[in-house]
Protein backbone atom coordinates (compact mmCIF):
# COMPACT_ATOMS: atom_id res chain seq x y z
CA UNK A 1 0.00 0.00 0.00
CA UNK A 2 1.41 2.98 -0.94
CA UNK A 3 2.36 5.78 2.34
CA UNK A 4 2.97 9.15 -0.33
CA UNK A 5 0.32 11.43 0.80
CA UNK A 6 -1.94 13.09 -1.77
CA UNK A 7 -0.52 16.52 -1.99
CA UNK A 8 -3.21 19.05 -0.59
CA UNK A 9 -5.06 21.40 -2.89
CA UNK A 10 -5.29 19.36 -6.39
CA UNK A 11 -8.78 19.25 -6.57
CA UNK A 12 -9.22 23.05 -6.42
CA UNK A 13 -8.71 23.39 -10.31
CA UNK A 14 -12.30 21.08 -10.19
CA UNK A 15 -13.90 23.68 -8.92
CA UNK A 16 -14.76 26.43 -11.69
CA UNK A 17 -16.30 23.16 -13.14
CA UNK A 18 -18.52 22.24 -10.25
CA UNK A 19 -19.48 25.72 -10.09
CA UNK A 20 -20.18 26.13 -13.44
CA UNK A 21 -22.42 22.89 -13.84
CA UNK A 22 -25.49 24.29 -12.21
CA UNK A 23 -25.65 27.28 -15.19
CA UNK A 24 -24.45 24.56 -17.73
CA UNK A 25 -27.64 22.65 -17.09
CA UNK A 26 -29.83 25.11 -16.76
CA UNK A 27 -28.78 26.50 -20.10
CA UNK A 28 -28.89 23.28 -21.95
CA UNK A 29 -32.68 22.83 -20.48
CA UNK A 30 -33.67 25.95 -21.57
CA UNK A 31 -31.92 25.04 -25.25
CA UNK A 32 -34.22 22.13 -25.21
CA UNK A 33 -37.03 23.42 -23.96
CA UNK A 34 -37.48 26.70 -25.39
CA UNK A 35 -34.81 26.75 -28.39
CA UNK A 36 -37.18 25.11 -31.15
CA UNK A 37 -39.68 27.39 -30.26
CA UNK A 38 -37.65 30.91 -30.08
CA UNK A 39 -36.24 29.65 -33.41
CA UNK A 40 -39.36 29.58 -35.35
CA UNK A 41 -40.45 33.00 -33.74
CA UNK A 42 -36.95 34.61 -34.79
CA UNK A 43 -37.57 32.90 -38.09
CA UNK A 44 -41.18 34.52 -39.09
CA UNK A 45 -40.04 37.90 -37.39
CA UNK A 46 -36.97 38.01 -39.92
CA UNK A 47 -39.14 37.21 -43.06
CA UNK A 48 -41.96 39.78 -41.84
CA UNK A 49 -39.05 42.12 -41.20
CA UNK A 50 -37.16 42.03 -44.06
CA UNK A 51 -37.09 42.62 -47.60
CA UNK A 52 -35.98 39.86 -49.93
CA UNK B 1 -23.13 27.19 7.57
CA UNK B 2 -20.30 29.75 6.67
CA UNK B 3 -19.09 27.50 3.61
CA UNK B 4 -22.96 27.02 2.54
CA UNK B 5 -23.26 31.00 2.65
CA UNK B 6 -19.72 31.25 1.01
CA UNK B 7 -20.70 28.94 -1.89
CA UNK B 8 -23.87 30.74 -1.98
CA UNK B 9 -22.34 33.73 -2.84
CA UNK B 10 -19.70 32.63 -4.77
CA UNK B 11 -22.63 30.68 -7.29
CA UNK B 12 -24.47 34.46 -7.29
CA UNK B 13 -20.77 35.69 -8.57
CA UNK B 14 -20.59 33.63 -11.03
CA UNK B 15 -24.27 34.72 -12.52
CA UNK B 16 -23.75 37.92 -12.05
CA UNK B 17 -20.30 37.99 -13.99
CA UNK B 18 -21.96 36.00 -16.63
CA UNK B 19 -24.55 38.53 -16.66
CA UNK B 20 -22.06 41.21 -17.26
CA UNK B 21 -19.89 39.93 -19.77
CA UNK B 22 -23.11 38.83 -21.63
CA UNK B 23 -24.78 42.37 -21.80
CA UNK B 24 -21.22 44.16 -22.24
CA UNK B 25 -21.22 42.18 -24.82
CA UNK B 26 -24.73 43.34 -26.05
CA UNK B 27 -24.21 46.55 -25.14
CA UNK B 28 -21.22 46.42 -27.48
CA UNK B 29 -22.86 46.08 -30.33
CA UNK B 30 -25.30 48.50 -29.93
CA UNK B 31 -23.43 51.42 -28.36
CA UNK B 32 -22.07 52.43 -31.90
CA UNK B 33 -24.82 53.43 -33.08
CA UNK B 34 -25.84 55.18 -30.80
CA UNK B 35 -23.52 58.49 -31.53
CA UNK B 36 -24.83 61.39 -33.99
CA UNK B 37 -23.05 60.12 -36.88
CA UNK B 38 -23.55 56.56 -36.55
CA UNK B 39 -21.48 53.16 -36.64
CA UNK B 40 -18.59 52.39 -38.92
CA UNK B 41 -18.73 49.40 -40.37
CA UNK B 42 -15.87 46.88 -41.53
CA UNK B 43 -14.45 46.81 -44.69
CA UNK B 44 -15.21 43.13 -44.97
CA UNK B 45 -18.87 44.48 -44.46
CA UNK B 46 -18.47 47.45 -47.48
CA UNK B 47 -16.57 44.57 -49.90
CA UNK B 48 -19.66 42.09 -49.65
CA UNK B 49 -21.80 44.77 -50.08
CA UNK B 50 -20.11 46.21 -53.38
CA UNK B 51 -20.41 42.38 -54.49
CA UNK B 52 -24.10 42.38 -54.12
CA UNK B 53 -24.46 45.64 -55.48
CA UNK B 54 -22.30 44.71 -58.41
CA UNK B 55 -24.90 41.78 -59.03
CA UNK B 56 -28.00 43.92 -58.54
CA UNK B 57 -26.98 46.90 -60.84
CA UNK B 58 -25.34 44.12 -63.58
CA UNK B 59 -29.26 42.48 -63.71
CA UNK B 60 -30.89 46.08 -63.47
CA UNK B 61 -28.63 46.86 -66.50
CA UNK B 62 -30.06 43.99 -68.07
CA UNK B 63 -33.74 44.78 -67.31
CA UNK B 64 -33.69 48.74 -67.81
CA UNK B 65 -30.93 48.56 -70.83
CA UNK B 66 -27.92 50.53 -69.38
CA UNK B 67 -24.43 50.38 -69.06
CA UNK B 68 -23.85 48.62 -65.57
CA UNK B 69 -19.62 49.09 -65.12
CA UNK B 70 -20.10 53.25 -64.62
CA UNK B 71 -23.04 53.24 -62.25
CA UNK B 72 -21.58 50.89 -60.13
CA UNK B 73 -18.35 52.90 -60.21
CA UNK B 74 -21.00 55.75 -58.88
CA UNK B 75 -21.54 53.54 -55.62
CA UNK B 76 -17.79 54.13 -54.04
CA UNK B 77 -16.67 52.58 -50.65
CA UNK B 78 -17.35 56.41 -49.40
CA UNK B 79 -20.79 56.46 -50.35
CA UNK B 80 -21.61 52.84 -48.89
CA UNK B 81 -20.09 54.14 -45.31
CA UNK B 82 -22.36 56.78 -45.51
CA UNK B 83 -25.73 55.02 -46.00
CA UNK B 84 -24.46 52.33 -43.49
CA UNK B 85 -23.86 55.39 -40.94
CA UNK B 86 -27.09 56.61 -41.63
CA UNK B 87 -28.29 52.65 -41.25
CA UNK B 88 -27.32 52.53 -37.72
CA UNK B 89 -28.97 55.72 -37.11
CA UNK B 90 -32.54 53.97 -38.05
CA UNK B 91 -31.64 51.11 -35.70
CA UNK B 92 -30.55 53.63 -32.72
CA UNK B 93 -33.85 54.98 -33.65
CA UNK B 94 -35.86 51.86 -33.22
CA UNK B 95 -33.90 50.49 -30.27
CA UNK B 96 -34.04 54.27 -28.33
CA UNK B 97 -37.35 55.72 -29.44
CA UNK B 98 -38.98 52.32 -30.21
CA UNK B 99 -40.24 54.07 -33.64
CA UNK B 100 -38.24 53.37 -37.09
CA UNK B 101 -36.61 56.36 -38.41
CA UNK B 102 -35.96 57.79 -41.61
CA UNK B 103 -34.78 55.49 -43.62
CA UNK B 104 -31.87 56.44 -45.18
CA UNK B 105 -31.69 57.71 -48.90
CA UNK B 106 -29.23 58.30 -51.57
CA UNK B 107 -28.24 61.62 -53.53
CA UNK B 108 -29.27 60.26 -57.18
CA UNK B 109 -27.83 63.56 -58.98
CA UNK B 110 -24.65 61.52 -59.78
CA UNK B 111 -26.19 58.59 -61.22
CA UNK B 112 -28.59 60.36 -62.92
CA UNK B 113 -25.83 62.54 -64.53
CA UNK B 114 -23.42 59.28 -65.33
CA UNK B 115 -27.17 57.64 -66.96
CA UNK B 116 -27.75 60.83 -69.03
CA UNK B 117 -24.48 60.72 -70.59
CA UNK B 118 -24.70 56.71 -71.48
CA UNK B 119 -25.52 56.59 -75.25
CA UNK B 120 -27.74 53.34 -74.48
CA UNK B 121 -30.36 55.68 -72.47
CA UNK B 122 -30.10 58.33 -74.57
CA UNK B 123 -31.00 56.59 -77.41
CA UNK B 124 -34.53 56.39 -76.53
CA UNK B 125 -37.60 59.08 -76.68
CA UNK B 126 -37.08 61.03 -73.30
CA UNK B 127 -33.51 60.08 -71.72
CA UNK B 128 -34.00 62.79 -69.11
CA UNK B 129 -36.64 60.88 -67.57
CA UNK B 130 -35.92 57.53 -68.54
CA UNK B 131 -32.36 58.58 -66.50
CA UNK B 132 -34.27 59.58 -63.60
CA UNK B 133 -36.39 56.31 -63.02
CA UNK B 134 -33.37 54.39 -63.77
CA UNK B 135 -31.53 56.55 -61.23
CA UNK B 136 -34.72 56.06 -58.36
CA UNK B 137 -34.47 52.17 -59.31
CA UNK B 138 -30.83 51.51 -58.39
CA UNK B 139 -30.77 53.94 -55.29
CA UNK B 140 -33.62 52.20 -53.99
CA UNK B 141 -32.04 48.97 -55.07
CA UNK B 142 -28.82 50.02 -52.75
CA UNK B 143 -30.37 51.29 -50.01
CA UNK B 144 -32.30 47.95 -49.68
CA UNK B 145 -28.97 45.93 -49.87
CA UNK B 146 -28.08 48.16 -46.67
CA UNK B 147 -30.89 48.30 -45.17
CA UNK B 148 -33.00 44.94 -46.06
CA UNK B 149 -35.99 46.35 -43.58
CA UNK B 150 -39.70 46.67 -43.92
CA UNK B 151 -40.77 49.74 -42.36
CA UNK B 152 -44.37 49.29 -42.32
CA UNK B 153 -44.34 46.23 -40.72
CA UNK B 154 -41.65 47.12 -38.30
CA UNK B 155 -43.73 49.98 -37.37
CA UNK B 156 -47.06 47.82 -37.36
CA UNK B 157 -44.59 45.42 -34.81
CA UNK B 158 -43.11 48.61 -32.47
CA UNK B 159 -47.08 49.53 -32.07
CA UNK B 160 -47.95 46.19 -31.11
CA UNK B 161 -45.00 45.13 -28.76
CA UNK B 162 -45.34 48.77 -27.33
CA UNK B 163 -48.51 48.10 -25.95
CA UNK B 164 -47.42 45.33 -24.11
CA UNK B 165 -43.75 46.60 -22.99
CA UNK B 166 -42.06 49.91 -23.05
CA UNK B 167 -39.89 49.00 -25.37
CA UNK B 168 -37.73 52.81 -24.39
CA UNK B 169 -37.29 52.29 -20.98
CA UNK B 170 -36.42 48.46 -21.27
CA UNK B 171 -33.39 49.40 -23.41
CA UNK B 172 -32.02 52.34 -21.13
CA UNK B 173 -32.30 49.69 -18.77
CA UNK B 174 -30.31 47.27 -20.63
CA UNK B 175 -27.86 49.82 -22.06
CA UNK B 176 -26.89 50.11 -17.51
CA UNK B 177 -27.57 46.35 -17.13
CA UNK B 178 -23.31 45.53 -17.57
CA UNK B 179 -21.89 48.30 -15.32
CA UNK B 180 -25.09 47.59 -12.32
CA UNK B 181 -23.38 44.01 -12.57
CA UNK B 182 -19.97 44.54 -12.54
CA UNK B 183 -20.91 46.65 -9.69
CA UNK B 184 -23.04 43.32 -7.75
CA UNK B 185 -19.81 41.52 -8.52
CA UNK B 186 -17.58 43.49 -6.63
CA UNK B 187 -20.35 43.90 -3.82
CA UNK B 188 -20.24 40.06 -3.62
CA UNK B 189 -16.80 39.26 -4.16
CA UNK B 190 -16.20 41.97 -1.24
CA UNK B 191 -18.88 39.76 0.99
CA UNK B 192 -16.67 36.82 -0.15
CA UNK B 193 -13.73 38.17 1.44
CA UNK B 194 -15.88 39.12 4.31
CA UNK B 195 -16.75 35.65 5.05
CA UNK B 196 -13.24 34.67 5.30
CA UNK B 197 -11.78 37.38 6.57
CA UNK B 198 -9.48 34.73 8.75
CA UNK B 199 -7.74 33.29 6.65
CA UNK B 200 -8.05 36.10 3.62
CA UNK B 201 -6.39 33.50 1.03
CA UNK B 202 -9.38 31.42 2.13
CA UNK B 203 -11.72 33.83 -0.32
CA UNK B 204 -9.03 33.37 -3.90
CA UNK B 205 -10.68 29.66 -3.86
CA UNK B 206 -14.45 30.60 -4.27
CA UNK B 207 -13.28 34.07 -6.24
CA UNK B 208 -11.19 31.55 -8.46
CA UNK B 209 -13.70 29.39 -9.18
CA UNK B 210 -16.48 31.95 -9.60
CA UNK B 211 -14.34 33.56 -12.54
CA UNK B 212 -13.38 30.14 -13.83
CA UNK B 213 -17.07 29.15 -13.75
CA UNK B 214 -18.20 32.59 -15.45
CA UNK B 215 -15.70 31.63 -18.19
CA UNK B 216 -16.87 28.17 -18.64
CA UNK B 217 -20.31 29.20 -19.17
CA UNK B 218 -19.43 31.96 -21.46
CA UNK B 219 -17.94 29.92 -23.94
CA UNK B 220 -20.79 27.65 -23.68
CA UNK B 221 -22.97 30.47 -24.06
CA UNK B 222 -20.69 31.22 -27.19
CA UNK B 223 -20.78 28.26 -28.78
CA UNK B 224 -24.36 27.79 -28.35
CA UNK B 225 -24.77 31.64 -30.28
CA UNK B 226 -22.63 30.62 -33.08
CA UNK B 227 -24.42 27.11 -33.75
CA UNK B 228 -28.53 28.25 -33.33
CA UNK B 229 -29.06 28.44 -36.83
CA UNK B 230 -29.96 32.04 -37.02
CA UNK B 231 -27.66 32.65 -40.08
CA UNK B 232 -29.04 30.19 -42.42
CA UNK B 233 -32.26 32.06 -41.64
CA UNK B 234 -31.64 35.05 -42.09
CA UNK B 235 -29.23 34.14 -45.45
CA UNK B 236 -33.04 32.78 -46.83
CA UNK B 237 -34.76 36.24 -46.26
CA UNK B 238 -31.79 38.50 -47.19
CA UNK B 239 -28.21 38.00 -48.77
CA UNK B 240 -26.84 41.34 -47.24
CA UNK B 241 -28.45 41.14 -43.24
CA UNK B 242 -26.68 37.78 -43.28
CA UNK B 243 -23.57 39.65 -44.22
CA UNK B 244 -24.32 42.49 -41.37
CA UNK B 245 -25.50 39.71 -39.23
CA UNK B 246 -22.24 37.72 -39.59
CA UNK B 247 -19.87 41.08 -38.91
CA UNK B 248 -21.90 41.66 -35.68
CA UNK B 249 -21.35 37.79 -34.54
CA UNK B 250 -17.43 37.57 -35.09
CA UNK B 251 -17.07 41.02 -32.92
CA UNK B 252 -19.39 39.41 -30.91
CA UNK B 253 -17.71 36.37 -30.63
CA UNK B 254 -14.33 37.81 -30.36
CA UNK B 255 -15.47 39.81 -27.62
CA UNK B 256 -16.47 36.80 -25.76
CA UNK B 257 -12.61 35.07 -26.20
CA UNK B 258 -11.36 38.07 -24.73
CA UNK B 259 -13.61 38.44 -22.20
CA UNK B 260 -13.34 34.22 -21.15
CA UNK B 261 -9.60 34.32 -21.38
CA UNK B 262 -9.40 37.40 -18.62
CA UNK B 263 -11.69 35.49 -16.27
CA UNK B 264 -9.31 32.65 -16.64
CA UNK B 265 -6.35 34.54 -16.22
CA UNK B 266 -7.99 35.89 -12.88
CA UNK B 267 -9.33 32.24 -11.84
CA UNK B 268 -5.68 30.69 -12.62
CA UNK B 269 -4.21 33.32 -10.69
CA UNK B 270 -6.20 33.59 -7.40
CA UNK B 271 -5.79 29.44 -7.16
CA UNK B 272 -2.63 29.37 -7.73
CA UNK B 273 -2.08 31.76 -4.94
CA UNK B 274 -4.73 29.79 -2.90
CA UNK B 275 -2.75 26.72 -3.67
CA UNK B 276 0.47 28.20 -2.66
CA UNK B 277 -0.95 30.32 0.58
CA UNK B 278 -2.28 26.39 1.44
CA UNK B 279 0.86 24.24 0.78
CA UNK B 280 2.42 27.10 2.96
CA UNK B 281 0.22 26.98 5.52
CA UNK B 282 0.39 23.27 5.82
CA UNK B 283 3.99 23.07 5.74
Amino acid sequence: MSTERKKPGKGVWFLPLVLALPFLAAIAFAAVRFGPAVLRYVNVLIKAAVVA
Amino acid sequence: MKKIMTWLLAFLLTGSLVLFCVSYIGRSAVAPALGDQGAKVSGRVIAAEKELIREKINDMAALYGFTAEPVIAVISDDVLNDLNARASLWWSSVLADGTPGQQPKMDTQELRQVLSADPLVSRGENPEAQAETIADAVSQGVVRIVLPMRQETLNIGMREAGKRVDLVNLFTFFIRVPWAALALSALLAGLIALLESRQISGCLKYIGAALGAAAIVLIAISVLMANAGIRPMILEASRSLAVQYDSVLTEALIRAGVLAAVLTAGSVLCLICFQRSRNKHEA
